[in-house]
């Protein structure tokens, strides 16, 4: 099997503002070319390769690097330095419902998120019957958003979201929204992902979840690769090193 | 290119409408509601200065400033709501894959939406005067897309300045409202002083107005010397707004 995703020696380096930003700093720093501020790594030389229709767990504390490494595999954020390869179509799910409107229906809406996550109107038009009875929704589709609870919310996003039909996908922290048997839907759909061909990565820090889901774990410590192997040997470590 | 995939085309579309209609809370009201502001505006104007103007002696003033108000308008609504694109959206900008100005192209498409609706309501009003159309009115689609890039172009400059410098909308803001006086509104090019024509003349919207009138108003050709340079200009500033916004692009997302 062929690497899908090839990271090598990737390093990132945030540069932080010390000071307010307002046009004429910007503008004498721009001209004297010196820049106060404040450099954090948030990863250091991280390397590992996932090869076609593996499922990837990435662990860790917060602030351990595991969104930043995500967002420069989606090719959101550039890498300071390393090299970062992505074989393949890969759509990220890192916040349910951005760029919903609350002041337009559900409908409307599904058309919107549905066109961030890359469907088309025509593919949204085909499987619009099978993301409304998934997001069990009823009648409030034509509802503005604003009358919706969060649950609801997170439901039609989750719905729409799963019809995004990419080679790879990648999850952060996006389970445990809605009530327990949409959770238990939710469940159903990653355990369908699990038997797919789809390469999958998966940040979380529900560690059952890791472990049950997941052929390999990366574990992550303050920007540093502590470890990477298989799901279960990874998630012992993490536990055995956390309490 | 990939700024012209389908899917991404599909997602200016899509962002473009919903804005709008959350705009204008869906409804022709709605759309009244903002239509009022070029149209109060050259009331006003035409009140106090149509004894005043060479031009005000002119049969149509009122409509000579309502070409001018309405599109000073657009181009003052369309980079404003450019201008704060990204900064508006850290959300997107920050959690999906896909290019950024698509968000600012997005911003500025609602506007060109509400333009469309203002120019037709402008037409309803030239019809009814009883000044008509002429044939030369099919240069509006030529000078309607320079207009386009070059706000296009001046708003991707404008998007990824303001991540930078939050004050950014303020001093567009007053920038605009200096504007106002720059561009030949109420009064025309010949009733400034020479000093003054220059800076005036040279100001693309100024052009962009003086053509409109030509076509709607004095059934004349534009002088397409002029148009063409101008066509140009936007042009050049589109391409320079794309790649300076393309090279920020990635430290944009950082910073938002």
């Amino acid at each position: 099997m062929q690497n899908i995703i090839e990271v090598h020696n990737l390093s990132k380096r945030f540069i932080l503002a010390t000071e307010p930003q307002t046009f004429f700093r910007v503008f004498k720093r721009f001209i004297t070319r010196s820049f106060p501020c404040k450099e954090i790594w948030a990863l250091k030389n991280i390397s590992f390769a996932v090869k076609k229709g593996e499922k990837i767990g990435l662990i860790g504390d917060n602030g351990s690097g595991k969104t930043t490494l995500i967002r420069i595999m989606l090719d959101i954020y550039r890498q300071t330095s390393g090299s970062v390869n992505v074989f393949g179509q890969a759509t990220g799910f890192l916040s349910l419902g951005i760029g919903m409107q609350r002041d337009l229906s559900a409908l409307e809406n599904t058309y919107i998120f549905g066109a961030i996550m890359g469907l088309g109107k025509e593919e949204i038009r085909k499987k619009l019957d099978s993301i409304m009875s998934f997001s069990e929704l009823g009648d409030f589709i034509y509802c503005p958003l604003r009358d919706f609870s969060t649950g609801m919310q997170s439901r039609l996003a989750f719905s729409i979201a799963k019809e995004a039909d990419s080679e790879i996908l990648i999850l952060d922290e996006i389970l445990g929204a809605g009530d327990t048997s949409f959770v238990k839907k939710c469940s159903q759909v990653l355990e369908d992902y699990r038997k797919s061909d789809k390469t999958i990565i998966m940040a979380s820090h529900d560690i059952e979840a890791i472990g049950r889901f997941c052929d390999k774990v990366l574990l992550l410590n303050k920007g540093q690769q502590l470890a990477f192997g298989p799901a279960g040997e990874i998630v012992e470590l993490y536990k055995a090193h956390k309490f | 290119m990939k700024l012209f995939g389908s899917r991404y085309i599909n997602l200016v579309k899509e962002l473009s409408i919903a804005w709008f209609k959350i705009k204008d809370q869906r409804s022709i009201l709605g759309f009244l509601w903002s239509f009022l502001n070029p149209l109060i505006m050259a009331a006003i104007l035409f009140f106090l200065f149509r004894s005043r103007m060479s031009t005000g002696l002119s049969s149509n003033y009122f409509l000579y400033i309502l070409i001018g108000t309405v599109t000073w308008n657009f181009f003052v609504m369309a980079t404003s709501s450019g201008l704060t694109s990204i900064v508006n959206s850290p959300d997107m900008v920050r959690n999906v894959s896909f290019p950024r100005e698509i968000l600012v192209l997005s911003s500025v498409g609602t506007f060109i939406i509400q333009h469309i609706f203002e120019l037709l309501a402008v037409f309803i009003l030239i019809a009814v005067s009883g000044l008509g159309f002429s044939k030369y009115a099919m240069f509006l689609p030529v000078i309607l897309i320079a207009e386009i890039l070059f706000i296009t172009g001046l708003s991707l400059f404008l998007s990824c300045i303001c991540v930078y410098a939050q004050d950014m909308r303020h001093i567009w803001n007053v920038l605009t409202r200096m504007g106002f006086f720059v561009v030949p509104i109420f009064y025309s090019v010949s009733d400034i002083s020479l000093r003054f024509r220059m800076a005036v003349a040279l100001n693309p919207m100024s052009q962009i107005i003086i053509f409109l009138r030509d076509i709607l108003l004095y059934h004349r050709l534009p002088s397409i010397l002029s148009l063409s340079l101008v066509f140009a200009f936007s042009l050049l500033m589109l391409i320079a707004g794309y790649k300076f916004f393309k090279y920020y692009e990635h430290k944009i997302a950082e910073k938002v």
